[in-house]
């Protein structure tokens, strides 16, 4: 159970986690890996995209996952699966089900006690965003054929968490 | 054969249409579980392609109605869900294959073809 570790094993394991997800997405959907930076920790607010998917967490661990992408990032993943036309419909619709697979491969590790919500999407940078309360939010800077995007993953315990959002 | 595919996202839907459009007689698509049932109890396809995080009605509540209405429907699970434990409920509830995404067309057409 993941709740039963501290807060910086519970951060080091979640990002770990993340980043196999990450470099495993990109590999299998292109054969080509994506270049992972080193994570950071994200304090203020964060420098959104074009296009960001929010998946919410909760369960053994309590937060959410931003996935946020430019536009031509999202117009070359769309080509590889046979999307030659992009329009922002299909742009959202590509970016929240990377999310969604990032942090649903991520239970591969982390446990069905990880529980993920369906993602929204949206598109540019909103005016404020409103993070989950006691949450530590960490980038991970994301490369893949010469074109940035970023996760953010935003995480706490549970049992330090009360009524987050 | 009739196919019915079932996932909360466009690219997704469009993606395994294409995959099985020269081959499948018949197509119908739907976007969540509450939909997909209500095309299942008309269409009554012989397999089915089933994500389970969705809207309104997720993927193992859909699977488990489905097969009540037609219990000799194929049904394979397409799922970011990669857990064993998720796979292992969904198959004890009657799904016939657990494919995880991402997945390739190739990966899919050996499922199908399984079961059948």
């Amino acid at each position: 159970m993941i709740d039963s570790r501290d807060s910086a094993a519970l951060h080091e394991t979640t990002l770990s986690v993340f980043v196999q997800a990450i470099i495993s997405y990109f590999d299998r959907i292109a054969g080509v890996p994506a270049e992972i930076g080193t994570p950071y920790l994200l304090e203020g607010d964060a420098e959104l995209l074009d296009v960001t998917a929010v998946i919410g967490v909760t369960g053994d661990v309590q937060g959410c996952v931003f996935f946020t992408a430019p536009v031509p990032l999202l117009d070359a993943l769309l080509l590889l699966i046979a999307e030659y036309d992009p329009t922002e419909e299909l742009r959202g619709d590509i970016c929240g089900e990377i999310a969604n697979t990032f942090t649903g491969n991520a239970r591969k590790q982390l446990g069905p006690g990880f529980l993920i919500s369906v993602p929204v999407v949206f598109n540019g940078q909103p005016d404020r965003l409103l993070w989950p309360k006691n949450t530590t939010r960490y980038v991970i800077p994301i490369m893949w054929q010469g074109k940035r995007s970023r996760l953010i993953v935003c995480i706490g315990n549970p049992s330090s968490t009360p009524g987050a959002f | 054969m009739k196919m019915l595919i079932v996932d909360d996202s466009m690219i997704i839907r469009r993606a395994i249409e294409r995959t099985f459009s020269a081959t499948v007689d018949e197509i119908k698509t739907a976007s969540d579980g509450l939909q997909a049932l209500e095309e299942f109890r008309s269409f009554l396809p012989d397999v089915v392609s089933l994500d389970i995080t969705m809207p309104h009605l997720d993927g193992i509540e859909t699977l488990e109605e489905m097969l009540k209405i037609k219990p000799d429907t194929k049904i394979m699970i397409v799922s970011a869900l990669a857990d064993d434990a998720t796979a292992i409920d969904a198959l004890t509830k009657g799904a016939d294959q657990f494919i995880c995404k991402p997945f390739t067309n190739e990966e899919l057409i050996a499922a199908v073809n399984e079961m059948l």
